[in-house]
């Protein structure tokens, strides 16, 4: 059974914003008026291009409303319903150049949390995917795994020649069997390709900490990957990659986790679908919404209104209702370490937390405050509902 | 559509302090149940005695002079409840309610209330009782109320440990370094089968408030009470040494979390 429902309804209005990446926006291709097709460049400013997710007439270029910036100027398409696309040029990945694949997978636009992944395919002798769910809600990496075995190994095989790689590895969730089974049988011919059960928790945003999670595991079963330098990325990137290699598409669709409506799924849907037209496909909201997350539920940011767009980094949606929301009442720390012991950095949070409170950041400071990478852990288990991330993120702005 | 929007994490784990408080009373209750049985209605006046008032002194310094609003959140029915375990038998009800009056209000209030004391409440009401007063704390031959069979205590200690409301690294090290000291002494080791250590190395070193923070200052905070309990033991007796040994640990509880800081994960 196929885990990823595309939506195959034509949104009645696309929004694609010209940032969706870290740095420079893109400048507008197109203007108002203008016809455009699918995969079709729209905007590009040398870094990370995007393109029309949708073919029909660009009706406004403007300023709209963004899941992770404040407003951002986007291309507003209104579809057509022909569903036209461009003529995709596809590639035999064996027979290109480092540089070659390097070039595609830029003009194709791939982005893996804001970073635009041709940056990152710096010479390195190992690659690693993850294979790992962030948190609760978050089934996107399982479903991409039982769905796109084969694309995934392919992706993974040209971001090896794209970094010069011999050797690439699949972390997947040691409880996840099925997707490990499902990997391991589609990467059956290729003998430097493995996949690796991990009993770490993935954490956002500690992608050294995963591979070496995968480096040390390696280590221990004997292989030598002793200070390999290695390219972490994600399955879904590997799918995103063969796209734009294999099939010659640029990146206009993603799969997103839809949680908290009728019909909880995986769905494909076209970049710059708004959040409101995901959600009815899925059944609709279960009631009145009291707050609708993007991207999981430990670091995922709190929307304003359903009609912000799907973008590249967009993974999961959560919608809350009254009960999910609660403001419990914020007791004194009680040193329980809760936190230390979940904390994936090592440092001691509710420590920092109190400091920061009191305005101490020296002390913050001296506590390695910069080494939080916000994963929310600690204030997940916090039995006080002390709010210490918010907290670090605050004493983090004051130190800067 | 009015939607909420506020910072990550969005979701919270089902636990509360207030459910860690409920969690310690359940671990006390079948102790405490026994003794009742076993010593009868002098035991029920000293519990009485001490839950009655330690909850009054929190519930009076919150209310009168610090005017907060709830004025108790628990925890004092659990420092009365520990230190009831820990008085003998006959003593005049005087003898708890000082205790726990002391316990509160310098052991705990002074400090600034539950989260923020460096002392075990409960020991700090025994030790000034036991200066003070040491003929109506070691009476010789008679009981005390935590002298029940040791199993009863231990299983509300499973109970805690299940639950996770404690830190599990201080009882193991604890009772590690205390068999391994006593035997490298060779010294009689039975102590630890008596319900008065099980009750310190259990529900009083594991007090989260006055122990380390960090993993390896658990360690040697277990370390360091067994250490301790074993020298006082060649010069004192058992009931004497758990109390003291774990009062002087919390002293050095900040001291031991500076020194053994783990070095934070960085990345590049």
């Amino acid at each position: 059974m196929r885990q990823i429902e595309p939506i195959t309804k034509i949104p009645e209005k696309v929004i694609i914003p010209l940032q969706q990446h870290v740095g420079a926006e893109n400048k507008p291709l197109v203007s108002v008026g203008d016809v455009v097709k699918i995969g079709q460049k729209i905007g590009e400013s040398g870094i990370s291009p995007v393109h029309s997710s949708a073919s029909g007439k660009v009706t406004a270029i403007s300023e709209y409303p963004h899941p992770f910036y404040e407003n951002v100027l986007s291309i507003i398409i209104e579809p057509d319903g022909k569903d036209a696309s461009i003529e995709f040029k596809a590639e035999d990945y064996s027979q290109l150049e480092r540089e070659q694949i390097i070039g595609i997978i830029k003009e194709a636009g791939v982005v893996e949390s804001g970073i635009p992944v041709h940056t990152k395919l710096s010479p390195s002798d190992v690659v690693i995917l993850n294979g790992m769910d962030e948190a609760p809600y978050m089934t996107l990496n399982r479903a991409l795994m039982l769905d796109f075995p084969s694309e995934i190994i392919d992706g993974l095989k040209i971001l090896m020649k794209a970094t010069g790689a011999s050797r690439g590895f699949i972390g997947i969730d040691a409880s996840n069997s099925e997707a490990t089974n499902t990997m391991n049988k589609a990467a059956v011919d290729d003998l430097n390709i493995e996949t690796v059960p991990l009993k770490t928790t993935y954490v956002r945003g500690m992608e050294e900490f995963f591979a070496k999670a995968v480096v040390k595991r390696e280590i221990s079963r004997g292989h030598r990957i002793s200070n390999a330098s290695t390219m972490t990325s994600t399955v879904g990137t590997a799918r995103a990659a063969y796209d734009a290699v294999c099939m010659g598409k640029p990146l206009t669709e993603t799969v997103v986790s839809v949680w908290g409506v009728k019909k909880s799924q995986n769905v494909q849907a076209k970049i710059g679908t708004p959040l409101r037209s995901v959600i009815e496909h899925c059944g609709g909201y279960k009631g009145k919404p009291k707050k609708i997350v993007v991207n999981g539920p430990m670091t995922g940011v709190a929307q304003y209104t359903d009609e912000v767009p799907v973008t590249k980094d967009v993974h999961g949606i959560l919608v809350q209702y009254k009960e999910d929301v609660t403001t419990p009442e914020i007791q004194p720390c009680i040193n329980c370490a809760k936190c230390v012991d979940v904390c994936p950095a090592n440092l001691l949070p509710n420590m920092l937390a109190a400091f920061a409170n009191e305005d101490r950041f020296d002390m913050c400071k001296r506590y390695n405050i910069s080494a939080c990478v916000e994963c929310g852990k600690c204030a997940y288990v916090c039995p006080s509902k002390i709010p210490i991330v918010q907290l670090i993120k605050c004493a983090k702005e004051w130190i800067k | 559509m009015s939607i909420i929007v506020s910072a990550p994490p969005h979701i919270k784990k089902d636990t509360c302090t207030k459910k860690m408080v409920c969690g310690m009373i359940i671990a006390l209750l079948p102790a405490v149940a026994v003794s009742l049985y076993l010593f009868g209605p002098p035991a029920m006046a000293i519990i009485l005695t001490c839950v009655l008032a330690a909850v009054g002194t929190e519930g009076a310094i919150q209310k009168f002079i610090l005017k907060k609003a709830i004025p108790t959140d628990g925890s004092a029915i659990v420092t009365g409840l520990l230190l009831a375990l820990l008085l003998h038998v006959n003593v005049p009800l005087w003898i708890p309610f000082i205790g726990a009056v002391v316990a509160i209000a310098i052991g705990k209030q002074a400090f600034g209330g539950y989260g923020s004391n460096i002392f075990n409440p409960a020991l700090v009401g025994w030790a000034v009782l036991t200066m003070a007063w040491p003929s109506h704390m070691a009476s010789a031959g008679v009981a005390r109320l935590v002298d029940i069979p040791p199993f009863v205590l231990l299983v509300g200690a499973a109970f805690l440990l299940y639950m996770g409301y404690i830190k599990w690294q201080i009882p193991a090290s604890y009772l590690i370094s205390v068999v391994f000291l006593s035997a490298l002494l060779a010294r009689d080791a039975s102590y630890i089968f008596i319900g008065g250590f099980i009750l310190g190395v259990f529900f009083m070193a594991t007090d989260p408030v006055t122990t380390p923070l960090t993993k390896k200052g658990r360690f040697i905070f277990g370390i360091g009470c067994g250490i301790l309990t074993v020298i006082y033991g060649l010069y004192g007796n058992y009931a004497e040494d758990v109390c003291y040994s774990i009062l002087l640990m919390n002293s050095i509880t900040p001291l031991i979390d500076r020194f053994v800081r783990a070095k934070p994960f960085v990345e590049g």
